[in-house]
């Protein structure tokens, strides 16, 4: 069956979480991996997006406004002070959005440059450097893999990876999702390549990317397509209104069109 | 009471920490009283701030910022707090969410401090505003982080209902609230709808805030402006792209404020 670039990434990311725990994504398409995993291959996953108030619910259709969809099925409130001693005790995963990830495995999501006087101020290191100290491993979905998103050093650690002095017990780095593949990390050599996606060769990847790879030894594995049910369960369940495409690099929707539709709904539920 | 008395009680110079998350249930009413009333040289502070930063950065009247995140969420940087850190424009203090918890948390005890390994070995730390000292744990030897104790002179929240007692509902996200309430010295809550009594079978969703916590209660229907007020409105999209747009032009941002929420 054909598919698109975001529905393979959903899939992907969906085979990473594991079960009796929470699971979050700072991304529409990680978000919509955490639905999949609860609908198709961990169903006891602790699910919280969008609100604190709507936590714990079923597997519902993505959609803009999804504090209203959610909070029909959502057992518990989970007060913030509580979420910070889950992740404290390692029962949270999390794939965040961040704007570098480095050889190593640390990342920023709060300035590029100096943070005195930054180039670019973006949102504040928000609960990278708190995810870091409980979870397991932080796991990142990178929209798009550029010199600037995946290089050799990030401007600001709001979380840091492998290299002298780690702390063991802090968070491992774990998978980086782009769009051009797959890679994880060792902690001597730093980051590695898993798999590259359909039509992506090592020049893409060496060209999008800011620091020099190693020379692969052998053929490059493919990123597995979705299967029949992965991508039933996506269009059909969790996302059939297509707000995966407000994270194609190609895409030919507007978030204010998709309020639209929703805020509609919402207008015509009440 | 109303707004125009609640910015009153504020003084310039005084720290004002605001409730909600992004473009979520934020004060947007009583921010636009504070514009109003000419309030200068504050110290805003919220967990995860939003149009409310930007509003008060773009007519000039702050001087320092404390944050773990401002932003709009899925749609997009905030415009003013980006130009007040890239022009270096205003004093900036960056926390982590359970840093900035853990500060609360402190003030609400009234310690100095309280420890924390978050943030630990991150450039949070290394800022040269960082208000973090990292400690040997006197008890197992361990590096802790010491989180100081963040008091802000008011905290305001939008809540969706109060009681004539001044206890308040949230039915959606408490963010931050909680404990940025417990932390503060002086505790506004502006609610949707002022009732005689909450009601007593409550969605298990929803949260009650004690009176205890709550100095005073002014009725501001539609009070989170273009934020979200779950479950009674979402966000007002077109005006919230809108004012990202416009921010950064003061005399914008005046007529908005003259507007009302």
């Amino acid at each position: 069956m054909t598919h698109t670039l975001e529905e393979l990434l959903i899939a992907r990311m969906a085979r990473e979480f594991r079960g009796n725990a929470m699971g979050v994504g700072a991304t529409i398409l990680s978000d919509l991996a955490a639905r999949l995993a609860k609908a198709l291959y961990v169903p006891d996953l602790l699910l919280c997006t969008a609100s604190r108030a709507a936590a714990d619910c079923d597997v519902h259709a993505k959609s803009v406004l999804d504090e209203w969809t959610l909070t029909r099925t959502a057992r518990i409130a989970l007060p913030w002070d509580e979420l910070f001693q889950i992740i404290a005790q390692g029962r949270f995963q999390i794939f965040i959005g961040a704007v570098q990830v480095d050889r190593f495995g640390a990342s920023n999501i709060s300035v590029i440059g100096s943070w005195d006087r930054p180039k670019v101020q973006l949102v504040g290191a928000r609960g990278v450097p708190d995810d870091l100290w409980g979870c397991e491993r932080l796991c990142y979905h990178i929209r798009q893999h550029t010199k600037r998103s995946i290089v050799e050093k990030v401007d600001f650690v709001c979380s840091f990876g492998y290299g002298p002095g780690r702390d063991p017990r802090a968070a491992k780095p774990g998978l980086v999702v782009t769009d051009l593949g797959v890679f994880d990390f060792d902690a001597d050599s730093g980051m590695r390549i898993v798999s590259l996606h359909p039509d992506v060769g090592f020049a893409t990847l060496q060209e999008r990317t800011g620091f020099t790879w190693p020379e692969p030894s052998g053929p490059i594995p493919l990123t597995p397509a979705p299967t029949a049910e992965e991508l039933r369960v996506i269009r059909e369940l969790i996302d059939p209104h297509g707000v995966r495409r407000l994270e194609a690099n190609d895409g030919d929707v507007s978030a204010l069109d998709l309020w639209r539709t929703a805020a509609a709904n919402l207008r015509e539920m009440s | 009471m109303t707004l125009d008395d609640l910015a009153a009680e504020i003084a310039d110079g005084q720290s004002v920490a605001f409730g909600g998350g992004g473009v979520q249930r934020k004060p947007m009413a009583a921010t636009q009283a504070i514009a109003r009333a000419g309030r200068t040289g504050l110290h805003l502070v919220s967990l995860l701030g939003g149009p409310e930063f930007d509003l008060l950065l773009g007519l000039g009247r702050v001087q320092r910022i404390s944050f773990a995140f401002v932003g709009y969420d899925a749609y997009g940087l905030a415009p003013n707090f980006r130009a007040a850190r890239e022009s270096g424009t205003v004093e900036a203090v960056e926390y982590s969410e359970a840093t900035m918890l853990t500060a609360f948390e402190a003030s609400a005890k009234r310690l100095p401090f309280l420890p924390t390994r978050f943030g630990l070995g991150t450039d949070l730390l290394n800022t040269a505003t960082s208000p973090f000292r990292t400690f040997p744990c006197p008890l197992t030897g361990e590096t802790l982080v010491a989180v100081p104790a963040l008091k802000p002179d008011i905290a305001i929240i939008h809540v969706n209902f109060a009681d004539r007692h001044g206890n308040v509902l949230i039915q959606g996200d408490t963010f931050g609230d909680l404990l940025m309430l417990r932390a503060a010295s002086k505790r506004f809550a502006t609610a949707e709808c002022i009732v005689d009594e909450l009601p007593r079978q409550g969605s298990p969703l929803a949260t009650v805030v004690s009176r205890m916590w709550i100095d005073r209660v002014i009725e501001a229907p539609r009070g989170a402006g273009m934020t979200g007020m779950f479950p009674v409105y979402p966000i007002d999209l077109p005006r919230l792209l809108e004012f990202q747009k416009q921010a950064h032009d003061p005399d914008w941002l005046a007529s908005f404020v003259s507007e009302g929420a």
